[in-house]
């Protein structure tokens, strides 16, 4: 379980610093043996119950919640929160930049018709009760310019491609 | 072209978005405004350069939470990928709530990037962090947006 989108995002626009708007899949909801959240051990146990206290936390707005580990489980607010994937990442969208294809979210996809796809507030709604994840990188730094004026090709330490 | 060797570090400490940078993130604005359903929450980076694109992208979001979270970071490469307080960070965008940052790193003084070994460790320097400190981070992340993606 390796979000390849987070090394893929620095690696495809440090240079660049162009602002890209994800297309992620949306959230799958499921319930993976515990193995497969890293939880195989008690590290992985005490982070998973980290992070569910965490999620905790930032959500007790709705109601109060407890935290619990081993990815089995927490509940938050009213409702419940449990480990799952963040699956299906689309490593196309890292070619969407400004004046690429308009943005479409993921649960408004499937029509070959650009006319529908092209605009995603007229889009058709299909209902969906899953979590949609937008993901935004952010935009030109002056840390971005700098390095596009001086690259690091230090590949004794990280492998570091442009893209230009 | 520069080698790793004689690279310098400009030192751009959290560095910020230039005018060509926040024009991208606000020519974001007219899509993120009519996404349906409507974004419930904002999480970011705690770099500047996260929350301010956040915010000019989705700036005509009303009513939309926002949270700043460490686990968003990116890895220290340079000195621009170093973080700075949660009371900065407060100071700088009032509407951000920096609650969870503040506890979740209270037993370091608040100093949630990267910042060397644990012990005696430069919290001040641009410790470029190795692979095996950046993986934990990478996987939480994943987790951690699947907790909260899964809340109803």
């Amino acid at each position: 379980m390796r979000p390849a989108w987070v090394f893929a995002d620095r690696a495809a626009s440090e240079a660049s610093g162009e602002t890209v708007l994800n297309q992620n899949e949306s959230t799958r909801v499921e319930a993976p043996h515990p193995r497969a959240l890293g939880c195989e051990n008690m590290r992985g146990a005490a982070v998973t119950a980290r992070l569910a206290s965490y999620v905790t936390r930032l959500t007790r707005g709705g109601g109060t919640g407890t935290g619990t580990g081993a990815g089995a489980g927490a509940s938050v607010g009213t409702g419940t929160a449990r480990a799952g994937h963040i699956t299906h990442i689309d490593r196309r969208a890292f070619s969407t930049t400004m004046g690429g294809a308009p943005y479409v979210p993921p649960h408004r996809r499937g029509s070959t018709n650009a006319a529908s796809a092209s605009n995603a507030s007229n889009a058709s709604a299909v209902k969906t009760d899953k979590k949609i994840l937008h993901l935004v990188r952010h935009g030109r730094t002056e840390m971005n310019e700098y390095l596009a004026a001086n690259r690091w090709d230090g590949k004794s330490l990280f492998y570091f491609h442009t893209g230009n | 072209m520069c080698t790793a060797s004689d690279f310098v570090d400009p030192l751009f400490y959290d560095t910020r978005l230039t005018k060509k940078g926040a024009e991208q993130a606000a020519s974001l604005a007219p899509v993120t405004r009519f996404l349906d359903p409507a974004p419930e929450v904002l999480i970011a980076s705690p770099l500047h350069r996260a929350m301010t694109t956040a915010d000019l992208a989705f700036g005509s979001c009303q009513g939309i939470k926002k949270e700043t979270c460490a686990l968003m970071r990116e890895r220290v490469f340079h000195a621009s990928d170093v973080g700075r307080h949660p009371d900065a960070i407060e100071a700088d965008f009032p509407d951000w709530c920096v609650k969870a940052l503040r506890e979740e790193h209270a037993e370091k003084d608040g100093v949630w990037w990267y910042a060397g070994d644990e012990d005696g460790g430069d919290n001040l320097g641009a410790a470029v962090s190795v692979s095996g400190v950046v993986q934990e981070p990478v996987e939480e992340v994943s987790l951690f947006l699947s907790l909260y993606g899964q809340v109803d």
